[in-house]
């Protein structure tokens, strides 16, 4: 395709439950039994005089029910078309999983890293850092395109942000 | 009436101030620029442009990004039409009768019937906002808070009946979304909630990473996890043949422009309606209708007219609910919302006695950049072809880098870039747990309007939840509301729901 990027082609033709509800369902319970739990502490209230924690509360409740709804459907609540998906092999999966903790690790890693150093570094280095850990995330970059992209990207971001929007940051390490 | 003309002339003053006309212009240029590269629709668009509008005035702000939604539409079209790579969604079924146009050597007057067509649609559905919203803006002006808690329950419920996917799972969005909306100060109490001793949370969670997180840093994560080496491939465009449609296309492409324009003046009306629904149903409804139907997807060219039509038209009075009843139908219109908060706008009726600029400059303005699309777009068809050139490695490195100098530039604070990267992860594991972003958007737009009104109809009734039924409009909006409830059970409305996307 022209984007430069196409589908893992892993269908073997088999095919298998779609599971997502579970991690849905936990994540529902989970997140509403703590948001319940944090309410509980805020004022409730009354009806006719409601409290602080009135509306998370039963907003919490409900989340818990519907967490509870959808590990009960088991996946049914998908549209046909979608409840079933490619069976993967062990290896695929692994091979997968792999594939998964490299984009996420190098592209929110480098957005941390961006967050942890713009203010000591400056807007120049931290650009440069930003574009040089993201690009992992891709198969496709080369080294030298990536150079000149990160070079050109702090130019821009530094004549654009700083020096035009006004966005508070040095532009070099250090205080200038 | 004469108000309206009054207004009219207000916002053509308005739209065509040389500042607002610039950023008409840039937002339409940009909005197309990135709805012509595949990946990015337009509501990760508007969300990664946000920060950029803060600074600007309201109204300016409002027009550009306004700008940056018909553009990113159009944009989609174009590709659509000429490489058969829709940009964004509401442009697939574009790309079926659109491409084997292009393959006949009628591409050029495939453009063409989709620029007039969405052009005609604009104009239409233009003037269908500057008639009625001031009429409705006055009804809605009746509206007590027990009417707009059910209201925003009925809005928030529909946009979830008409979207796609499962409806369960876009409720857990929804409650997901209201927590998020509860953070911060409780305005009744003074009581802080869920702020976990940050103080940067104590105005609220902020917006712009919010967005930024659950649309385009979510959506890129999607890309990276399935992008793989390939090929240079450079997509090749057939020659486009002279622009204008020959007497017999358009024979038949008017008629269907006009039904595509009616058809999405509606649906864009529906909470969670717009572009996206607009366009499929219009490809439906006009393969129905026609007499040639079993010839659609062999290049016919009612069958671009009519979703090209339609989408515009859907886009176009989306804004309708929101500007007279402060009520978001989908998730762009939600972003719309948070732009207006972020200047200190609350939308609803009252924009229009208060804001009259406001108003009228950005209903005057969607007709402008109707116009801009329409004289920009075709003459650069070129230029847009040779943006699909930029390869996707490169092109996300730039926009994690405007994102987040985006989300640090609003409050100079890093705590906003954290926030971005956590949204990010929760976005990119719901959309593996099957769950749409737009209702959970909403749902932080409207939590804290819709709590503020539970709790003062309570208030004003005692305590007593029959003041939700006493009530006519209110005991109305109930009734649609028990109404859609037990629709969802049924398979009739299933059915249709996973039709109405099948294409």
């Amino acid at each position: 395709m022209a984007d430069g990027y196409t589908d893992l082609d892993i269908s073997s033709g088999e095919t298998v439950r779609d599971s997502t509800h579970i991690p849905l369902g936990v994540f529902s319970i989970l997140l509403g039994s703590i948001t319940g739990y944090i309410a509980w502490s805020y004022d409730i209230g009354r009806v006719t005089d409601m409290g602080a924690g009135y509306f998370p509360f039963v907003i919490s409740i409900m989340l818990v029910l519907l967490g509870i709804a959808v590990l009960m459907r088991g996946g049914d609540d998908l549209p046909a078309a979608e409840s079933r998906v490619s069976a993967v092999s062990a290896g695929e999966r692994k091979l997968q999983l792999l594939r998964t903790l490299r984009v996420l690790g190098s592209a929110l890693g480098g957005l941390v890293v961006f967050a942890l150093i713009l203010k000591p570094a400056g807007m120049v280095v931290s650009v440069i850092a930003l574009v040089g850990i993201v690009s992992f995330a891709h198969p496709g970059p080369k080294f030298w395109p990536t150079l000149v992209l990160a070079f050109g990207l702090a130019a821009f971001s530094a004549v654009v942000f700083v020096i035009l929007l006004k966005v508070q940051i040095g532009i070099w390490p250090g205080v200038f | 009436m004469f108000e309206i003309f009054d207004g009219i002339s207000l916002g053509l003053g308005v739209a065509t101030l040389p500042i607002n006309l610039a950023f008409a212009l840039v937002g339409c240029l940009l909005g197309t620029l990135i709805g012509v590269l595949p990946g990015l629709g337009p509501t990760a668009t508007i969300a990664i442009l946000l920060p950029i509008t803060y600074g600007l005035p309201p109204e300016t702000g409002l027009i550009a990004l306004a700008g940056i939604y018909y553009g990113a539409q159009y944009g989609g079209s174009t590709t659509s039409i000429l490489l058969r790579l829709p940009g964004e969604s509401s442009s697939v079924v574009t790309a079926l009768d659109g491409y084997e146009m292009t393959r006949k050597g009628r591409g050029g007057s495939a453009l063409a019937i989709a620029a007039l067509g969405s052009f005609f649609a604009g104009t239409v559905a233009t003037i269908f906002i500057a008639v009625s919203a001031p009429i409705l803006a006055i009804v809605v002006l009746k509206f007590g808070a027990p009417e707009y808690f059910m209201l925003m329950a009925v809005g928030l419920f529909a946009s979830i009946l008409l979207a796609r996917g499962s409806v369960l799972r876009a409720l857990i969005m929804i409650m997901v979304g209201l927590l998020i909306g509860m953070v911060g100060m409780d305005v009744n109490s003074g009581q802080y909630r869920y702020t976990a001793g940050f103080y940067e949370l104590m105005e609220g969670a902020p917006f712009v990473p919010l967005v930024i997180g659950f649309f385009g840093i979510a959506d890129i994560l999607l890309s990276l996890e399935r992008a793989v080496k390939s090929g240079e491939a450079v997509p090749q465009v057939g020659k486009i043949s002279r622009l204008w449609p020959s007497r017999e296309e358009m024979r038949y492409a008017a008629p269907a422009s006009a039904r595509g324009t009616v058809l999405g003046m509606l649906l864009g009306l529906l909470p969670g309606g717009g572009a996206l629904l607009s366009s499929f149903v219009a490809y439906a409804a006009e393969r129905k209708i026609s007499k040639r139907g079993h010839l659609f997807g062999t290049g016919l060219p009612e069958a671009v007219a009519a979703p090209e039509s339609a989408n515009n038209a859907g886009a176009q009075t989306s804004f309708m609910p929101l500007l007279t009843l402060g009520l978001p139908s989908n998730a762009i219109m939600a972003l719309m919302t948070g732009a207006m908060l972020m200047q200190g706008i609350v939308p609803g009726p009252q924009i229009m006695t208060n804001q009259p600029a406001l108003f009228w400059g950005l209903i005057a303005s969607m007709w402008i950049g109707n116009l801009m699309l329409l004289v920009i777009n075709l003459p650069m068809v070129g230029v847009w072809v040779q943006v699909l050139k930029v390869k996707y490695q490169y092109l996300f490195p730039t926009i994690f880098v405007v994102s987040a100098i985006g989300v640090y530039g609003v409050n100079f604070t890093t705590f906003d870039l954290y926030l971005m990267v956590l949204a990010g992860f929760l976005g990119y594991l719901f959309a593996k747990w099957r769950c749409e972003p737009a209702p959970l958007i909403l749902a932080v737009v409207l939590g804290p309007m819709m709590e503020e009104y539970f709790r003062r109809a309570l208030l004003v009734g005692r305590g007593d939840f029959s003041i939700f039924i006493n009530r006519p409009i209110s005991l109305t909006l109930l009734i649609i509301l028990v109404v859609m409830v037990v629709a969802t059970a049924a398979p009739s409305i299933n059915k249709f729901r996973n039709e109405a996307f099948v294409e």
